[in-house]
C-alpha cells in the first residue's frame, strides 16, 4: 500500500507493507539515525517526533502515520550537535546508541515545557532508556543545556 | 509481531461495526501499541483516527474521552479530575508510547495490569459502544463474553474532590504488581484494584468504610473480600498482603490520613 508521509519537512510516498512499522519505514529510506532496540516499545532508542510530538517508531504502524510530519534525528543535526556537545562534556557518550532518541527527547521537553524542573527532566526522559550512564551525567547535561538556551534568549 | 493482510481507512462507525460483524479476524487499531507484542493475524485492520474519536468535551455530567484519546491527551488536560489520570499514567513507559496509547483501545480490552482502567472505575466511568450501548464501565468488565463491537467514547463524572492512586512496581516503568485508585466525590467514596493480576472491579467495603473515616478497615477490605491470583510478578498471597498498604498510601499522598 501507499502511505504519504512528510520526513524532515520533505513530502514523501513510500510504498509499505500494511504492519509496516515506521522505523522499519524510516530506516529503509536510509534514515539510520533511527535507532533499532528493544523493537517492542520499551528502551525509546527509535524516538522521533509526529506532528511535534514524541513517539515510538518501532511501535508505529507507518499506514496510521498518513500524512503526519514525522521528525527524525537528522532532520534535527544542527540542534542534535548542539546537545551532543553538553552530553559529551558530562562524560554521558559511551556507547552512543541511546542518544539519537535522547536528543528526540530532549527537544520534545524543550518544545513542552518553558523552564522544566528536575522533576520535569526525569518525566520526559523517563522513556529513554541507557546501559552505560547511569543517568545522572545526562541530568546535568540537560540541565547546562536547558540553562545555556534560557541565557541564549534572554540577551 | 501481530500480521496485517489488509489496512482499511473507516469513513464511518457503520462501516466499522459492518467489518467488526461480517469478518471476525478484523480488529480497530488504536495507538498499535499491542502489536508488537504478540503473534495476532488480523485480515483487516480498521483505521478510526478519522472518525472525531480524539476529542476530550465537556459535557454536563462531567467530560467524554473519545475512544482515540491518548494518555499523553489525558496527561495535558487540567483540571483536578484529571490529576487522577496523571498519577496512574505517569509511570507508563514513557511520554513517547503515552502519546500512543489510546483509552479506547486500553479499556476495550480490558486488560487487567491497566494502571488507567483501574482509575477509570474509581471515577465511575460509563463506557459507550456503538450497539451495545453505554454501561457503567464495572458491568463492562464482568461480562463474560461481550459482543463484538465499536468503543467509542468513555464518560467520566466531573468535579470530583479526591483522586488518590498508587501502584507498586518493580520498577518504574514496569507494570504494577498491583494498583489500587481511590475517587471521592460528593462524600462518596469508589475504590477499586486492578493489576490482581485480574481486571480492574470495585471494593464497595472499603469505600464504605471510608465513607465513615476508617481508613485502616478500609484497607483491611481490600485483603479480605478481593480475590488475587499469581502471575510472573508476584504470587497471590503477596498481593493481598500488600493490598492494604497500597491504598493507604495512595490516600496519603493527596492528604488523605486518619486511623
Amino acid at each position: 500500500m501507499e502511505v504519504n508521509l512528510i520526513i524532515n519537512k520533505k513530502p514523501r510516498t513510500v510504498h509499505i507493507r500494511p504492519d509496516e512499522t515506521l522505523i522499519e519505514t524510516l530506516r529503509g529510506l536510509g534514515l539510520n539515525g533511527v535507532k533499532q532496540g528493544c523493537d517492542t516499545g520499551s528502551c525509546g532508542v527509535c524516538t522521533v517526533h509526529m506532528d511535534g510530538k514524541a513517539i515510538l517508531s518501532c511501535t508505529q504502524l507507518t499506514a496510521m502515520a498518513e500524512g503526519r510530519g514525522i521528525t527524525t534525528i537528522e532532520g534535527v543535526q544542527q540542534q542534535a550537535e548542539q546537545i551532543g556537545q553538553y552530553l559529551v562534556a558530562e562524560g554521558v557518550e559511551q556507547c552512543g546508541y541511546c542518544s539519537p532518541g535522547t536528543v528526540m527527547s530532549i527537544l520534545y521537553l524543550e518544545s513542552c515545557i518553558a523552564d522544566p524542573s528536575d522533576d520535569d527532566i526525569l518525566h520526559y526522559l523517563n522513556g529513554n532508556l541507557c546501559r552505560c550512564s547511569g543517568y545522572e551525567g545526562q541530568l546535568r547535561a540537560i540541565r547546562t543545556y536547558l540553562e545555556a538556551k534560557r541565557n541564549e534568549s534572554d540577551r | 509481531m501481530a500480521s496485517i493482510q489488509t489496512f482499511i481507512q473507516a469513513n464511518s462507525m457503520e462501516e466499522v461495526v459492518e467489518i467488526l460483524q461480517s469478518d471476525r479476524s478484523a480488529a480497530i487499531i488504536g495507538g498499535g501499541a499491542y502489536l508488537r507484542l504478540g503473534k495476532k493475524r488480523i485480515s483487516k485492520a480498521i483505521n478510526i483516527q478519522k472518525l472525531g474519536l480524539n476529542a476530550i468535551e465537556k459535557t454536563q455530567e462531567g467530560y467524554r474521552i473519545g475512544a482515540m484519546v491518548t494518555y499523553g491527551d489525558l496527561e495535558r488536560m487540567p483540571g483536578n479530575v484529571f490529576d487522577g489520570f496523571r498519577r496512574a499514567v505517569r509511570d507508563n513507559v514513557g511520554v513517547q508510547l503515552r502519546n500512543m496509547v489510546t483509552v479506547g483501545a486500553t479499556v476495550f480490552s480490558r486488560y487487567g495490569f491497566s494502571d488507567l482502567n483501574t482509575m477509570m472505575m474509581a471515577l465511575g466511568a460509563t463506557v459507550e459502544f456503538a450497539q451495545m450501548g453505554t454501561m457503567p464501565i464495572e458491568d463492562y468488565f464482568s461480562m463474560e463474553r461481550p459482543m463484538r463491537d465499536f468503543l467509542i467514547a468513555v464518560n467520566i463524572p466531573g468535579d470530583v474532590e479526591v483522586t488518590a492512586f498508587h501502584a507498586l512496581r518493580l520498577t518504574t516503568t514496569d507494570y504494577a504488581i498491583l494498583n489500587v485508585a481511590a475517587v471521592q466525590r460528593d462524600g462518596r467514596w469508589r475504590v477499586a484494584v486492578g493489576g490482581r493480576p485480574g481486571r480492574a472491579c470495585l471494593c464497595m467495603e472499603a469505600a464504605e468504610q471510608l465513607e465513615n473515616g476508617h481508613i485502616y478497615q478500609a484497607a483491611t477490605a481490600l485483603a479480605e473480600k478481593l480475590t488475587f491470583g499469581t502471575n510472573r510478578l508476584a504470587r497471590e498471597d503477596y498481593r493481598k498482603c500488600i493490598a492494604p498498604g497500597v491504598l493507604r498510601r495512595a490516600l496519603e499522598e493527596v492528604g488523605v490520613h486518619g486511623g
